[in-house]
């Protein structure tokens, strides 16, 4: 390819040169003023500066010129000797004229080059980032550049990706590799291209990946608000859900357990008032077992934020104890805890069901009078919680399995039955806590330890002192 | 001829709740107006005799603040708050509009019954002179003299801790928001930070309690604020 150009340059040359001596021996024949043939020979190296791509074209045939005019048109012809002053005195200007002449139609045609080019190159970019205003979507943005980037170079193996293929080819190269860009977009080329490439069609690569970088970063910002948008969305959704099933079913709980209530007082009859006291103690178990189950939503379903903040602990152990008594009659509860007030961060309503489901599944495996300590211990990142009861136990091949859900095989008695749902709530919120949570079998005495660990740091805080 | 203080009316549009309610209290001697609208309960709030009202907080054509506001633009009957609803920031805003007190449903229909006595016990206090001298189990509460005593023994309380002492005092047996007790004690509105109260409390609770985590007197209602026990 290059040695073709070179070579249609010289013909062109040679051409040139050669029809200006036709031209002049032509002149010289019919004897016209022999001082145009010059002109022949002028015109020869404007013409050849006009249509050849080097300075060496016209600069050699500006000297050509001179001698060929000296040996085939001054006297005595055919020799390079001159006997008329004046013809010197010619062919000297006619060389330093047409080495102006060449030089100006070289720069005349490289400024029109270059304003072609800088026009190409504002086409291009005007082009791009037109379409760029009605891409939505990666792939169309990359399409778009590849698209671009193909009239830049005028080739067709070029192409844009996110992610620079590893190892690459090697007759490829990546394209454009210094621009800072948050979003990561590079151009492959085949080598050879890379290596012709001039400063024009750099210039204009950088430019075009440039602005696919910005395309793909305003794309990619507006999945993510789009993205945000859906996830508020889908929590709004699920929130309302919730609440409006915790509504449906705390509204006929609320008058089933009090209409019970009501009538296990009113009434005079022993069988009514058992009756009544059954159904109220149904419909306790019931909303325990909802209040259960919406934990356990908020919890499991994922990305819900806890509401944490910073309580204290004994105020939480103080909600789940008096809830437990009240709802127990007579148990015997012991708290050990440090007298330091102990803030830690957590969704204090959910710790105090941890709480509360502890001291129940204990309450349900004791066998006579429940008796259940609490000793909290501060450590120096996170505070643990031991809640000890004084029951059977809990079997040894029970003790794997304890914190799944639906899992009753503890044995259960007539103080009522577990939802199979309390521990495996309590590990969960335990763990959105990012805490931690162990049973295991008391070895002094019969009875089961249930050990939680909260961090006493909130995360964020923790992070920012990294 | 005082009149008593029993004349209630029961804004709820759950048919069910509605009918044990008043079968209820009307068993227990209050007079029951009943009504399933807010439209409805408020007219007639204004064209009859109340002294308490129990408000659902998810009513058909209002939303449950907005009932509380219109009340309480000129009249100070107790309304307790009945609510399905367990978020805690509701309730908040119910009691920070103005109501006395709430229920998260289900609940009870002793509590019911306790939190109604209370109220109307606070509202007849409003009309008469206040003691000057509280007084809840073994804990005796003398304002005049500014003195603590918990079984016989003084207590020697802070100015802050008095002050805490003396307002629940005041509301006792009703529920106090975090909000209302940071406005009392330090004179404007706080923020939500409640970590000064919560130290305060917990530092209150270490002179009067026996274990500070199974309070006697002062208990916790999470996420909402405090009550000192009525018994």
């Amino acid at each position: 390819m290059k040695n073709k150009t070179t070579l249609y340059h010289i013909t062109i040359t040679v051409s040139l040169l050669l029809a200006a001596t036709i031209a002049s021996g032509l002149l010289h024949y019919y004897n016209v003023q022999s001082a145009n043939i010059v002109m022949f020979y002028l015109l020869a190296v404007i013409l050849t500066a006009q249509f050849t791509n080097q300075r060496s074209y016209g600069l050699f045939q500006s000297f050509a010129s001179a001698l060929l005019i000296n040996w085939l048109f001054t006297e005595p012809y055919f020799t390079l000797r001159v006997t008329q002053s004046d013809w010197i005195i010619t062919l000297i200007f006619l060389v330093i004229v047409s080495i102006i002449m060449n030089t100006l139609v070289m720069h005349l045609k490289e400024a029109h080059d270059h304003s072609q080019q800088v026009s190409r190159k504002f086409k291009i970019l005007y082009q791009l980032t037109d379409r760029l205003l009605d891409v939505h979507t990666e792939e169309e943005t990359l399409e778009a550049g590849t698209q671009a980037l193909k009239q830049a170079l005028t080739i067709d193996e070029v192409e844009l990706v996110k992610q620079l293929p590893q190892p690459l080819p090697t007759n490829k190269m990546p394209l454009s590799l210094k621009i800072k860009k948050q979003v990561p977009v590079y151009g492959i080329i085949p080598a050879e291209n890379k290596e012709n490439m001039n400063v024009m069609q750099e210039d204009l690569v950088e430019s075009i990946i440039e602005n696919i970088a910005i395309s793909l970063e305003r794309i990619e910002h507006l999945q993510q608000r789009q993205a945000a948008e859906r996830k508020i969305e889908k929590e709004r959704l699920r929130s309302n859900l919730l609440r409006s099933i915790s509504h449906d079913l705390r509204t006929p709980l609320t008058s089933i357990m009090g209409s019970s209530e009501w009538i296990q007082q009113m009434s005079e009859k022993d069988e009514v008032k058992k009756l009544a006291h059954d159904i109220y103690k149904e419909a306790t178990w019931l909303t325990s077992m909802v209040e259960n189950i919406l934990s356990l939503t908020r919890v499991q379903t994922g990305d819900l934020q806890l509401h944490k903040t910073i309580e204290p602990l004994e105020e939480v152990l103080g909600v789940a104890i008096e809830r437990a008594e009240r709802m127990n009659g007579h148990i015997q509860i012991e708290v050990d805890a440090p007298n330091d007030l102990l803030l830690v961060p957590m969704d204090a309503k959910l710790m105090a069901q941890v709480i509360f489901n502890l001291l129940e599944n204990s309450i349900r495996s004791a066998t006579a009078q429940p008796k259940i300590t609490i000793q909290v211990k501060k450590m120096t990142d996170h505070v643990a919680i031991h809640v000890r009861d004084f029951g059977p136990g809990i079997a040894e091949k029970d003790l794997p399995h304890v914190f799944e859900m639906f899992y009753t095989n503890r044995g259960t008695n007539d103080r009522g039955r577990g939802t199979g749902l309390g521990l495996a709530i309590v590990q969960a919120i335990v763990h959105a806590h990012n805490g931690h949570i162990s049973v295991s079998n008391i070895k002094e005495h019969s009875g089961a330890e249930f050990v939680i660990t909260l961090p006493l740091q909130k995360e964020d805080e923790s992070h920012d002192t990294h | 001829m005082i009149p008593i203080n029993n004349r209630l009316l029961i804004i709820e549009d759950d048919p069910q709740i509605r009918h044990f309610m008043e079968y209820f209290l009307t068993e227990k001697g209050f007079q029951c107006q009943v009504a399933d609208t807010a439209q409805e309960g408020l007219s007639i709030f204004v064209t009859q005799a109340i002294d308490l009202i129990i408000l659902d907080l998810g009513l058909p054509d209002y939303d449950g603040a907005e009932v509380i506001q219109k009340v309480r633009e000129w009249s100070q009957a107790p309304i307790i708050v009945v609510s399905a609803r367990d978020q805690e920031c509701e309730k908040i805003k119910a009691l920070d509009l103005g109501a006395d007190d709430y229920l998260t449903k289900p609940f009870s229909s002793s509590e019911l019954l306790a939190r109604i006595k209370v109220s109307l016990r606070h509202l007849s206090q409003m009309n008469n002179e206040r003691a000057p001298i509280f007084s809840v189990g073994d804990l005796i509460l003398d304002i005049d003299r500014r003195q603590a005593r918990l079984a016989q023994e003084d207590v020697h309380l802070t100015p802050l801790e008095f002050q805490l002492l003396a307002y629940l005092f005041k509301n006792q047996g009703k529920v106090v928001t975090h909000q209302q007790l940071l406005k009392e004690l330090y004179g404007y509105e706080y923020g939500t930070d409640t970590q000064a109260l919560r130290a305060l409390l917990a530092g209150l609770r270490r002179k009067i309690e026996e274990n500070p985590a199974k309070p006697r007197y002062i208990k916790t209602e999470i996420g909402v604020g405090y009550r000192l026990t009525d018994q």
